[in-house]
């Protein structure tokens, strides 16, 4: 005899756990996490370079989460930035409780900031909570204007977002006004910085926004 | 791939659950909700599950997949409707200044087994 039993079992339930146990840490030391969510290529550790450059930076670490090399690592070490490698060994996203672990060998007693380099994916790692503060979604322009309509879970759910490498739009086809349309169907509100790591621009107000918490973006 | 992360869930979730349910029993289906907005290719969960669940007391059980639409209320005028995933519109005044009512989903709603009559 076929019977139905319910159970209502929420399937990130345990991913979700360590997000909040990392959540209250966290709050508990006064310590802010970003986790940067963006595409292969697109510049996250860039960004996070420019501001281990800024006169006024917030004492700050980095994990960087890849699937093999700690080639970004490396090059946030060189600037003096605390820095641990997380390898997913092929995995496209990073889980709660590796991040949990990867926390604990910070020295947080020392901090103010911690930044998460999520893996280079534009979808899984939207998915799942990894326990910060907000969530960074980064665009570079090469990657084409529909970007955020094709991933709304990602831009949807971001606190800000920034599109970088906006020195390469004389080269492209890139429509400015348009990828700014499709972020603000899919989300209305969050600061949106137009930046060039290359060149400089937006820097300053990047950084400023993550050094300061929510400031507007221009 | 967060479908291999998805499937390793359900699987564990439903272990656990069939190790509660006292009667002997066989499991025959599985009933998982998922909101669209997780974007989940229902095939390769399918493929993937079929793969990882040899070996565990699932195998062989039918994986069914249910996908909840995504609905939303408008802040501005109060509309309240289905919306596509990729235009976040009101379907009204097409203000985009949207709360997500559903389609965020993702549990494992029922199990489906025989069981002997004793």
């Amino acid at each position: 005899m076929r019977h139905e039993i319910k159970v209502y079992r929420n399937l990130m339930g345990a991913n979700d756990e360590w997000a909040d146990k990392t959540r209250n840490m966290l709050r508990e030391r006064g310590i802010r996490m970003l986790n940067l969510i963006g595409s292969p290529g697109a510049g996250k550790t860039a960004l996070l370079e420019a501001l281990a450059l800024r006169r006024n930076r917030p004492r700050f670490a980095v994990l960087e989460g890849d699937c093999a090399t700690t080639h970004d690592a490396e090059r946030l070490h060189r600037l003096g930035t605390p820095v641990s490698q997380l390898l997913t060994d092929g995995g496209c996203h990073l889980q709660a409780k590796m991040v949990h672990h990867a926390l604990l060998d910070l020295p947080l007693e020392e901090l103010d900031l911690v930044i998460v380099e999520n893996v280079g994916n534009l979808v899984c790692p939207a998915e799942f909570d990894i326990g910060e503060n907000d969530k960074v979604a980064i665009l570079s322009v090469t990657e084409g204007e529909d970007k955020p309509v094709k991933y709304p879970m990602l831009f949807r759910n971001a606190a800000a977002i920034v599109l970088t490498k906006i020195d390469l739009l004389p080269y492209l086809p890139f429509q400015l006004d348009r990828c700014v349309a499709y972020v603000r169907q899919v989300n209305p509100d969050a600061p949106l910085f137009q930046v060039s790591a290359l060149k400089g621009d937006g820097l300053e107000e990047w950084t400023g926004w993550v050094a300061n918490g929510r400031r507007e973006a221009t | 791939m967060h479908e291999l992360s998805i499937c390793q869930s359900v699987i564990d979730a439903a272990v656990a659950e069939l190790d509660r349910i006292e009667k002997p029993c066989r499991l025959r289906k599985l009933n998982v909700k998922i909101g669209a907005l997780r974007r989940v290719v229902t095939e390769n969960v399918q493929f993937i599950y079929s793969e990882i669940s040899k070996g565990t007391p699932v195998e062989g059980a039918e994986l069914n997949l249910q996908i909840i639409p995504i609905t939303a209320r408008c802040r501005a005028c109060g509309w309240e409707g289905e919306i596509p995933d990729i235009f976040f519109r009101c379907g009204s005044c097409g203000k985009s200044n949207l709360e997500v009512l559903t389609g965020s989903e993702l549990y494992l709603d029922s199990l489906e087994v025989d069981q002997d009559e004793a």
